[in-house]
């Protein structure tokens, strides 16, 4: 990439604040994640029954949880959860939809049966479906990022699908049809390639609501194995606390909100910057 | 200009089934069609929008499925062709299209477009030698080689048309079928364009179906004109033949409505609306006969068929000329 | 009765404006057809949308000029006053009918609806007005077609009905943006004999944009030609394709085919447009004319009145006639 795609990519962040923002929570929770062990000040296993329940003070800036767990160790250990679950849910639903959308706009016949099923399991909402595989399965992270990903991995297919019958039809492809080009070719050398931009959009929102779902389920004890910090898990454990320990619920859960929110945010400027109107009052034609 | 002929398309017939308010209908886009391009020549063919001018394109290419005829190249039968033969036809008769916008892939530099018909193919022996070819290719449009690394955003409609021609004449073929190449220019950048395919015609060798629905350009670049009419020729004789003197009446209003820069023609008054008819209700007999000022009763009955109608080969299907 | 005075359309900033549309200026007198020919990008279609004070927001703006109609300047009205009778009625029709007809309304509610908007009539008068304007506008049985949707129409059809929409405010002056482009030639000429005659029997002034010489030539009354977002040349249509005598009008003629037919190249010109902004001092056509000086590079040519009626912005402008 040229500087000057780099400036343009980076227009729509520049231009919208509150985007900036976003990338910059973003950002920081994969920092987060990262160097957890360095960041936190205490180990987010280590229990202290005497200090249990502690309020936010100097000493433990988040307070501490009914064992006298540092809740700021545990939050910060939490964004790497979160950080698994989201790609995980990602790489899932991108590695069955892209394919299955790819193939079925490609090839009508086989298209027909397998976007009928793809509706099928779109007609059961997300969570549900990921509880009912959860309860199938057993509780375990692979089996989070399983049954989340295949709810995503319907949208995904449904917007690989269109596009895929779009640029089907789009000249370029005809001409490299009328040279002889072959299945392989056209997927490789003109379809992926288009299909990249829109399936970053598509993935920000993909990851913010993996988020929700792992959340969900942990809280529902159906996720993350609960000595595992997660801010799904803590929410869990500390909800009977919710009059005498607020702090508890606030801080897992102001972090579950702003990546979310901060997704959110980040797949709104993508998909702006892919819009061709956007494109032209920044000058890039095409 | 006589010769062989490189490709002959035989009685060609292609539908489409096109849904409609919850309807399914069978849209015949050429019915019975048959031409012949002789090795060196431009065969033009001209009609207007939905006439099946550009189907009859796309069938030569293999980009649409004819329900019965046959498309020779060289005496070999596209139709059902597979393997060697349909790999070398596939190289051989080649396609410019009509926007420019379009048809390049946004996403690739135009180097790999140009040289995409050799890399499918695997024509390449080295890189070096593919660099080569595309540089060699993007002189011969008249772009500089230096074209090859840029985005296809980065050209004006012009010269986005010269890639779009580049890409069909790397490895040279013997036929292109170039598809209204340039309707959708500006005047004068089509001059170029036009200039530009007539010089490779040559220097390559080319035959050349172009297809247009501005008799003006026809007449500029073609030898000979097919005239097309829902799915039908209706005649087909010399480019100057058909232009100063038509005979089929539809050739005869096509001609008379090609604007010219020419005030003494001025015109001033309405005239009797009249369309073609609807492509889902084909008429019984002579597609034209609607709009015909010379239709008897048997242009409602029978479709005419194309016929000799002179001495210098003139073809015309029309029962009252 | 319509009087374009320096028009000026300008993208960019309020300190760095680059102007899209610079300074144009026409007359348009009842009854007649002003043809207005450029090449894309000329600059043609944003002087129309910066007339009907409908440039797109945010985008362009006007920044200078006037629109006179009867001498009133409509620039200065608000849009509900525009609508308003005897303010500023200048209707417009675009290339793409498709796309300005409502999909899921019957062609007669949308004339009718047309009708109410400009004359405060019951629905039933209002009907009737648009079979009226149907049969004006010669649509083939217009009482059949009040009840059709547009996707029941040809492209000639949907045209026949933009001009009935146009027709029911009873302009003054209409506006027509590349009203044919989109049709085939033998649909052209009935809907370019069309406009010819409601022109004269409406007694309406017609503003045709185009791209395409022979159109204009065969349409216009008088002929602007634009270039670069100028006028470089005005003219009676005898007088502009007679003599021309800006070497763009020249060029612009001699590349086109079917006055060409049977030589064996093109005469071209060489080159591009000017992207906006990059225009110097000099000559908006001095970087692609084959007569240019170094003078014209230098300095903007005038705008002389080289005969009668005949005005050309051009410092060394062909004699016309024979080619140079």
């Amino acid at each position: 990439m040229s500087r000057d795609a780099a400036i343009l990519w980076l227009k729509p962040f520049v231009a919208r604040p509150i985007a900036l923002a976003g990338l910059g929570i973003l950002l920081a929770t994969v920092f987060a994640a990262a160097f957890a062990p360095w960041l936190s000040p205490y180990d987010p296993y280590a229990i202290d029954p005497p200090i249990r329940l502690t309020p936010p003070g100097l000493a433990h800036w988040f307070g501490t949880d009914q064992f006298g767990r540092d809740t700021l160790s545990r939050t910060i250990h939490s964004a790497r959860m979160a950080l698994l679950i989201g790609s995980g849910v990602v790489v899932f639903a991108l590695a069955t939809g892209v394919p299955i959308g790819v193939l079925s706009a490609l090839f009508p016949r086989l298209g027909h049966v397998l976007m009928r099923m793809v509706d099928v399991l779109m007609a059961f909402p997300t969570l549900l479906l990921a509880l009912g595989l959860i309860v199938i399965l057993a509780p375990s992270v692979a089996n989070a990022i399983l049954a989340i990903g295949l709810g995503y991995m319907t949208t995904t297919t449904r917007i690989v699908y269109g596009l895929t019958l779009r640029l089907r039809a789009e000249t370029y492809v005809e001409a490299a049809r009328s040279m002889g080009a072959g299945t392989t070719w056209l997927i490789g050398r003109h379809i992926l390639p288009n299909l990249i931009s829109p399936l970053l959009v598509q993935a920000s929102f993909v990851f913010a609501f993996a988020q929700l779902g792992a959340a969900s389920l942990d809280f529902l004890g159906l996720g993350a194995p609960p000595e595992i910090p997660s801010w799904g898990n803590m929410l869990a454990e500390s909800r009977t606390f919710i009059t005498r320990a607020p702090w508890l619920l606030f801080f897992p859960g102001m972090m579950i909100v702003a990546t979310a929110f901060s997704l959110n945010l980040v797949g709104d400027a993508l998909r702006d910057r892919l819009d061709p109107r956007f494109r032209q009052v920044f000058g890039e034609k095409g | 200009m006589s010769g062989d002929v490189v490709l002959d398309v035989r009685d060609l017939r292609v539908s489409f089934s096109v849904r409609r308010a919850g309807r399914k209908y069978r849209v015949q886009a050429v019915d019975g069609a048959s031409l012949s391009v002789v090795e060196g020549e431009v065969l033009g063919i001209v009609g207007e929008s939905g006439c099946g001018k550009t189907t009859v394109g796309r069938s030569i290419v293999g980009l649409a499925r004819p329900d019965s005829g046959a498309i020779r190249f060289k005496g070999a039968d596209l139709i059902g062709a597979g393997g060697a033969t349909l790999r070398e036809m596939r190289l051989n008769v080649r396609m410019v299209f009509q926007d420019p916008y379009a048809s390049l892939n946004p996403r690739r530099v135009i180097g790999d477009s140009v040289a995409e018909a050799g890399d499918i193919n695997g024509m390449f022996g080295s890189r070096a030698e593919r660099s080569a070819a595309i540089a060699a290719t993007l002189t011969a449009v008249g772009l500089d080689p230096s074209f090859a690394t840029r985005y296809p955003y980065e050209l004006s409609g012009g010269q986005r048309q010269r890639a779009g021609i580049a890409r069909a004449i790397l490895p040279t073929p013997s036929v292109v079928i170039a598809d209204e190449p340039v309707s959708a220019l500006d005047v004068s950048v089509q001059a170029q364009v036009l200039n530009l395919m007539m010089d490779l015609r040559e220097q390559l060798k080319l035959s050349m179906v172009f297809i247009s629905h501005d008799l003006g350009v026809i007449g500029q670049i073609s030898n000979r004109v097919a005239v097309m009419y829902m799915g039908r020729i209706v005649e087909q004789a010399g480019t100057r033949t058909v232009l100063d003197g038509p005979l089929h009446p539809y050739t005869r209003s096509l001609v008379a409505a090609i604007p010219r820069p020419d005030p003494s023609r001025r015109i001033v008054a309405a005239i009797e609306a009249s369309e073609p008819p609807s492509q889902f209700a084909r008429p019984r007999g002579c597609a034209y006969a609607a709009r015909c000022p010379i239709a008897s009763d048997r242009c409602l009955a029978d479709v005419p068929q194309l016929r000799p109608a002179a001495e210098d080969g003139r073809l015309v299907a029309c029962h009252n000329v | 009765m319509l009087s374009v005075r320096d028009l000026t359309v300008s993208l960019g900033s309020e300190t760095a404006p680059v102007d899209i549309v610079a300074g144009v200026s026409f007359g348009l007198g009842k009854g007649e057809i002003l043809g207005l020919v450029g090449e894309s990008g000329c600059g043609k279609s944003m002087t129309s949308l910066a007339v009907m004070g409908l440039l797109p927001q945010p985008g362009p703006r006007l920044r200078a000029g006037k629109v006179l109609l009867e001498g009133c300047d409509v620039t200065q009205l608000q849009p509900w006053q525009r609508v308003e009778a005897g303010h500023g009625r200048i209707a417009m029709i675009f290339q793409e009918p498709m796309t300005s007809l409502n999909p899921v309304r019957r062609i007669g509610d949308q004339i009718a609806e047309a009708v109410r908007v400009h004359e405060g009539v019951s629905a039933a008068a209002a009907l009737s007005r648009a079979r009226e304007l149907l049969e004006m506008v010669r649509m083939p049985d217009p009482a059949m077609q009040l009840s059709a949707y547009p996707h029941q129409l040809s492209g000639g059809q949907r045209q026949r009905v933009m001009i009935a929409i146009a027709l029911a405010c009873r302009p003054q002056v209409l506006i027509a943006d590349e009203p044919t482009t989109a049709l085939d030639v033998t649909i052209q000429v009935q809907i370019l004999g069309l406009l010819r005659e409601l022109c004269s029997r409406l007694e309406m002034a017609i503003l045709f944009i185009t791209h395409d010489m022979g159109v204009i030539a065969q349409l216009a009354d008088r002929v602007s030609v634009m270039y670069a977002g100028r006028i470089v040349e005005t003219a009676g249509v005898e007088s502009l394709f007679g003599r021309p005598r800006h070497h763009y009008t020249r060029g612009l003629m001699d590349c086109m085919p079917s006055r060409n037919s049977g030589a064996r190249r093109l005469p071209t010109i060489a080159g591009q447009p000017p992207a906006p902004g990059t225009v110097g001092a000099g000559c908006v056509f001095a970087s692609r004319c084959a007569a240019v000086r170094e003078s014209c590079r230098l300095a903007a040519p005038p705008r002389t009145e080289i005969a009668q009626g005949h005005e050309v912005l051009c410092a060394f402008p062909l004699d016309g006639g024979v080619a140079p």
